[in-house]
């Protein structure tokens, strides 16, 4: 697939080219939210019926239904909402009970943590592999590490999950099978508290990972070995160049490319998170919170979370084609 | 251990909750683990308790889940206990944060003394001042808890010294105690500044106090809570537990798994279908007691197919409610009679369960002008076949298990019910619209029967969850003169009348009467697991074989 | 077209492919069918367990490891299992089943599970697919060929659509209307053709500026016959190896969906829910999650490997090379 080549980047300094495609990104933005505010009423049900709670009678939950708001007609819910916006205000959440924002800061933290490391042992097992299997091409370690990249692509993320719970933690007992503490952990010296908090780190970032490198890892094979047998490696080689360098240097910066454009895309993943990861290891972040927000019907929430997923995937965008302009200097013109 | 009282009747259960039962007719609630131990209580020890959902707010007047509430119950307790003993009387109480309560002459106050070696965890003593702010929360329209009802029946709340506070109200009748009673009391000295139009902006787990067994200790969101031990605690020794531990875990399955495995000791709602796996499972015990719930099929009273009384009764009668006991719910559970429990003291005791009768079935439908016309198997009247969509929620594995069920055993009698599982909130949508034909659900009672939401035809535009459109002006007319009685002898005979019309009519097919079932780790001792919740004794909990 | 000869990573992954949909479209003829099931006796037997079948007069079905008929009575069961005695002379039946992947908490047999769940795992991906693939050429052909300003328009959307949280839009849509297949295919076709938008209106704008092209248009062709003859064939290998790889996360997805219970309702089998039911008994049954997960990371990588080899077809230019 031939990259997609930045198209705003021709004779505009970085900042401005920035600051240009951001703005043009608000109408984006205000397209998602507004049509997501729209679904989100559309669909039958409201918190305040859906509570499963014995204490809230008809009577009760009417006081509520007003209390929210939800009484009013929906072009001053609409207009209240994108005011509080404005005013950076995200409203409180129906469901907590409290400032949508303290919900969303307290699920990014762990998120950050899930998703950064599996993103980090993704591009570093990745690109390793791949440089490793393409250095010795055709042989028995290109080979293992194709197929088991290849089985590793392969695998549903949950299964492999519920497996690995299965073997590590159920049976042999090595690693613990869900949460980011201990029990105890609070009592522990730091440096056991930290260690405490990689062994539960291990198995879900481990599946995250693994899945990541094993994409990474075929797809930069791949280009790898296009650009081996491109014409400027031929010549570098008549050069004399060692073969090493030719590799590591010559040939992974263009074959890196197309990566980097990916690294800004998993922008949205870092801050989303894993849901299906997220629920079987009680890891407590961002997936699990809209997926508790969607059904519990909590607008509030599920207004603020598209916010924040349709920031990060516009930002990962614009951050895809200025990190691409800085690899491929021929797309650079600042 | 202090508890909200469940003031309102009846409540839609959503999760698997409404799913169980048990051996011939347990005992109400108090289903004590049997403690197999020779050597007496000890001190010490932590319990872990695993949670589906977390306490969404430390502010106990903001949580919204049960879960939530029974947690935080711990922290702020009532002034009195209500006990599980509503078999043959309305639940009586036993004292918590008031040690005395009596009523005036004309029973139109009741004045509580507190007791005096109740303190808040920073040591200041709970007083009438806390009674009278908790009074204000309860009632605040800002908070949005739904209290402000109450003032129609108490007319006010007044501190007459620092030990005494005295509830006046309006009229008397029977639930003046468990009114008063109903909510948490919380610290006046400690959050009296923050106005209630901001409590929705605090992070309340900063403001954190206890007057219960148990104080705050840390709380990580999403994953756990831990309680210790409040030294400060007025019952000295107790609790016996140094600390009680909740593990949030999204997964029901994850759960079960972790129950099985010791990593947590008590778990609340195991599916019938894994009650056998935790009853045979050498460490663990499966606790099973009457959750007030039942379940039923609500047939839409307004639509021409159940409008007639008699085809209500047959469809009642074609299904057999004992197989679905037995294979759905395992045998957990009860044959639903009536809009009330038959383990509660308001039950008209002599009404029996309708019996499985297709013969008759078919006769009463006959009568109804309906009979199998076009020889498709399905009967018919005036050209139109008898079918409808039976609806429940999707995902609730007993409710789908239930409507297959009563599909197959309908067309034994040739009605064609066609089962739909749609997703709570939509269900709850079309059911407020009266927009169905039929649905499979259940309810929870309160121990205060009030049969009004359900069985008053609402006038249109008020809240109400008679979604089946139940009229009968008697049972109306009867309802409004229950709730001028100020007696329970005198209401009992009048409620009597109403679950025998109610039955007459079958609005519901009443499937059964629902039980619970927990799981507990035979390490724990001494505990009464029960439908007020699952903490009614968590002062008396002790662990057997601390692994410390 | 020269006749290059297929590359054997496609030979491979066509003939993996084939095998599997075979499988699961024939098998659940070819098998021999379990006459009802014994939950109390065979639910959660490992793979391979031969159990005894005895069919009885009022239609039960008794289904154990042992079954021995003595004194004019069959027993069934025994050891971990609750054991049942009926008089013989009520068994109308008998026959012997071999349980080659196990069984499941109901006692079925989870090959069967396996395979007719693999034709709504396999229909559900394929149709999706399909959707994705009319969609993403469709509106890649219009932004690519059309005006600039059609062009910024269908991108924005498709940006716009890219933001858009697709599990917010399932749990919604599962909300509204009841799930079910259709539905499914509805939300995965219409939530995974942007990408595919993309490339095909890249290689559009690649092709318009190509001198064929442009004299052809130069030459008042219409539109539609610039789009047959010009677009049209010069993006079939790019899409069948996008497409190839598509199918592949199409099926994942599906998986994931079901296995959140967003997919197809639990009476239905899937891979997906097959997974999630054999993760209830993670610890008593193995295999239930196993069969199903391999299946999924079978099919999966067989369709990898098409698409890798469509790719090395591309490349080597034996299919109409769009650069």
């Amino acid at each position: 697939m031939p990259p997609a080549r930045p198209a705003g980047l021709r004779g505009e300094p970085v900042l401005r080219f920035a600051l240009r495609r951001l703005l043009t990104a608000i109408p984006v933005l205000w397209l998602v939210v507004t049509l997501t505010f729209v679904v989100v009423h559309a669909v039958p049900g409201s918190t305040v019926d859906l509570l499963d709670n014995p204490r809230l009678g008809p009577h009760e939950r009417e006081v509520m239904r007003q209390h929210f708001g939800l009484d009013l007609p929906l072009h001053v819910q609409y207009v209240r909402w994108l005011g509080g916006i404005a005013r950076g205000d995200l409203g409180v959440s129906f469901l907590y009970r409290q400032p949508v924002r303290t919900v969303v800061v307290r699920a990014l933290p762990p998120t950050l943590l899930l998703t950064g490391s599996a993103l980090l042992l993704d591009l570093l097992l990745g690109i390793g592999l791949a440089v490793l299997a393409v250095a010795r091409h055709r042989s028995w370690f290109d080979r293992v590490t194709t197929v088991l990249s290849l089985g590793l692509y392969g695998m549903p993320a949950f299964w492999l999950a519920g497996l690995a719970i299965l073997v590590f933690s159920l049976k042999l007992g090595w690693l613990p099978a869900s949460h980011l503490h201990s029990l105890d952990a609070a009592s522990l010296p730091p440096a056991a508290r930290l260690a405490d908090l990689l062994r539960h780190l291990v198995l879900p970032a481990g599946i995250l990972g693994l899945a990541g490198a094993a994409s990474t890892a075929r797809y930069l094979r791949a280009s790898l070995l296009d650009v081996r047998d491109s014409r400027f490696l031929l010549a570098a080689r008549a050069r004399g160049i060692p073969p090493w360098r030719i590799l590591w240097i010559h040939a992974l910066r263009p074959a890196l490319l197309p990566l980097v454009t990916i690294l800004g895309l998993s922008l949205p993943f870092l801050v989303s998170g894993s849901l299906v990861i997220e629920v079987i290891f009680a890891w407590p972040g961002m997936g699990r919170v809209m997926w508790t927000a969607a059904w519990a019907r909590d607008i509030p929430v599920i207004l603020a979370v598209t916010l924040l997923g349709a920031v990060a995937v516009i930002v990962g965008n614009l951050l895809a084609d200025i990190l691409y302009a800085i690899v491929d200097p021929r797309a650079r013109s600042w | 251990m202090g508890t909200a009282v469940r003031r309102h009747l009846l409540v839609p259960i959503l999760l698997l909750l409404a799913a169980c039962g048990g051996r011939p007719a347990p005992p109400p609630a108090l289903t004590p683990v049997p403690t197999a131990a020779v050597s007496g209580p000890r001190s010490g020890g932590t319990v872990v308790v695993g949670i589906l959902t977390d306490v969404d707010n430390w502010n106990p007047f903001l949580v919204s889940t049960s879960t939530a509430e029974d947690i935080l119950a711990l922290l702020y307790p009532t002034l009195a206990v209500e006990q599980v003993d509503y078999r043959d009387h309305p639940p009586s109480f036993t004292p918590n944060l008031a040690e005395s309560w009596e009523f005036s002459p004309d029973r139109l106050q009741l004045t509580f003394r507190l007791r005096p070696g109740a303190v808040w965890s920073d040591g200041v003593p709970v007083t009438a001042r806390d009674v009278v702010f908790s009074w204000k929360a309860r009632i605040s329209p800002v908070l949005g808890w739904g209290g402000s009802e109450l003032q129609e029946r108490i007319a006010s709340v007044t501190a007459l010294d620092d030990r005494t506070v005295r509830f006046t109200y309006h009229f008397a009748y029977p639930y003046q105690l468990m009114d008063a009673n109903d909510g948490p009391i919380v610290p006046a000295h400690a959050w009296e500044g923050i106005p209630f139009e901001t409590w929705e902006r605090v992070d309340w787990s900063r403001h954190i106090l206890s007057a219960g067994p148990f104080v705050h200790a840390s709380h990580e969101p999403q994953q756990q809570i831990i309680f210790e031990r409040n030294p400060r605690h007025w019952r000295k020794g107790h609790p016996r537990l140094d600390r009680i531990v909740w593990r949030v875990l999204p997964d029901q399955s994850n759960l079960i798994t972790q129950l099985k495995t010791g990593s947590i000791d008590l778990m609340e709602g195991i599916p019938p279908i894994e009650a056998e796996h935790v009853r045979q499972h050498p460490r663990l015990e499966l606790i099973v007691f009457s959750d007030r719930s039942y379940g039923y099929v609500g047939w839409n009273n307004r639509n021409p197919l159940f409008r007639d009384r008699r085809v209500r009764r047959a469809l009642t009668l074609a299904i057999d409610r004992t197989t679905l006991l037995d294979t759905v719910l395992r045998g957990f559970g009860r044959l639903g009679v009536g809009p009330v429990l038959s383990t509660m003291w308001a039950f008209n005791h002599e009404l029996e369960p309708l019996p499985h009768d297709p013969g008759e079935a078919r006769r009463l439908l006959e009568q109804a002008g309906w009979r199998d016309r076009d020889g498709d198997g399905i009967l018919d009247r005036n050209g139109r076949p008898f079918r409808f969509e039976l609806l429940t929620n999707a995902g609730n594995q007993v409710r789908e298990d239930i409507c297959l069920l009563i599909r197959d055993q309908l067309a034994r009698v040739g009605i064609e019910a066609r089962p739909r599982f749609i997703e709570w909130g939509a269900l709850i949508s079309r059911l407020q619209r009266g927009e169905f034909e039929a649905y499979v659900s259940a309810w929870r009672e309160a121990t205060q029967v009030d049969l009004a939401p359900i069985w008053h035809s609402a006038p249109p535009g008020e809240p109400t969850m008679n979604y089946v459109g139940y009229s009968n002006p008697q049972v109306d007319r009867l309802l409004a003169r229950v709730g001028r009685l100020s007696t329970i002898e005198a209401q009992k005979p009048v409620l009597d009348r109403i679950q025998a019309l109610i039955v007459r009519d079958q609005p519901y097919t009443f499937l059964y009467e629902g039980e619970r079932l927990d799981g507990l780790n035979t390490r724990v001792r001494g505990a009464v697991i029960n439908d007020a919740t699952p903490y009614f004794n968590v002062d008396e909990w002790w662990v057997w074989d601390d692994p410390s | 077209m020269d006749t290059a000869p297929l590359p054997p990573r496609l030979k491979a992954g066509l003939a993996g492919v084939v095998l599997m949909t075979a499988a699961c479209v024939a098998g659940p003829w070819l098998l021999p069918t379990l006459p009802g099931t014994d939950p109390a006796r065979s639910a959660l037997l490992p793979p391979g367990t031969r159990v005894e079948v005895a069919v009885l007069a009022d239609g039960r079905a008794l289904v154990a490891a042992g079954m021995e008929q003595r004194d004019g009575l069959l027993v069934a069961g025994g050891g971990p299992t609750p054991r049942v005695e009926v008089p013989a002379d009520t068994v109308v039946r008998r026959s012997r089943h071999t349980f080659w992947l196990g069984s499941d908490r109901y006692g079925r047999d989870l090959l069967v599970e396996l395979l007719e769940g693999g034709r709504i795992s396999l229909a559900v991906a394929a149709t999706a697919l399909g959707l994705a693939v009319f969609l993403g050429v469709g509106v890649g052909l219009l932004a690519g060929s059309g005006s600039r300003w059609l062009d910024a328009v269908l991108m924005r959307a498709v940006d716009a659509l890219m933001a858009f949280p697709i599990l917010f839009l399932l749990i919604l849509a599962v909300a509204v209307f009841r799930p079910s297949p259709p539905l499914l295919v509805a939300v995965l076709g219409a939530t995974s053709w942007m990408g595919l938008a993309r490339l095909v209106r890249g290689q559009v704008l690649s092709l318009r500026a190509r001198p064929f092209v442009v004299a052809s248009v130069a030459a008042g062709s219409p539109w539609h016959r610039i789009w047959r003859l010009h677009y049209l064939p010069h993006l079939t290998g790019p899409v069948a190896q996008d497409a190839a790889l598509r199918m592949g996360d199409l099926v994942l997805a599906e998986a994931t969906l079901s296995y959140l219970g967003l997919g197809i309702p639990p009476s239905i089998p899937t891979w997906g829910s097959l997974v999630a039911q054999g993760h209830k008994v993670l610890m008593d049954g193995w295999w239930l999650a196993t069969f199903p997960g391999l299946a999924i990371t079978g099919l999966v990588i067989c369709l990898a490997l098409v698409g890798d080899g469509l790719h090395q077809l591309v490349r080597e230019g034996s299919v109409n090379p769009a650069r």
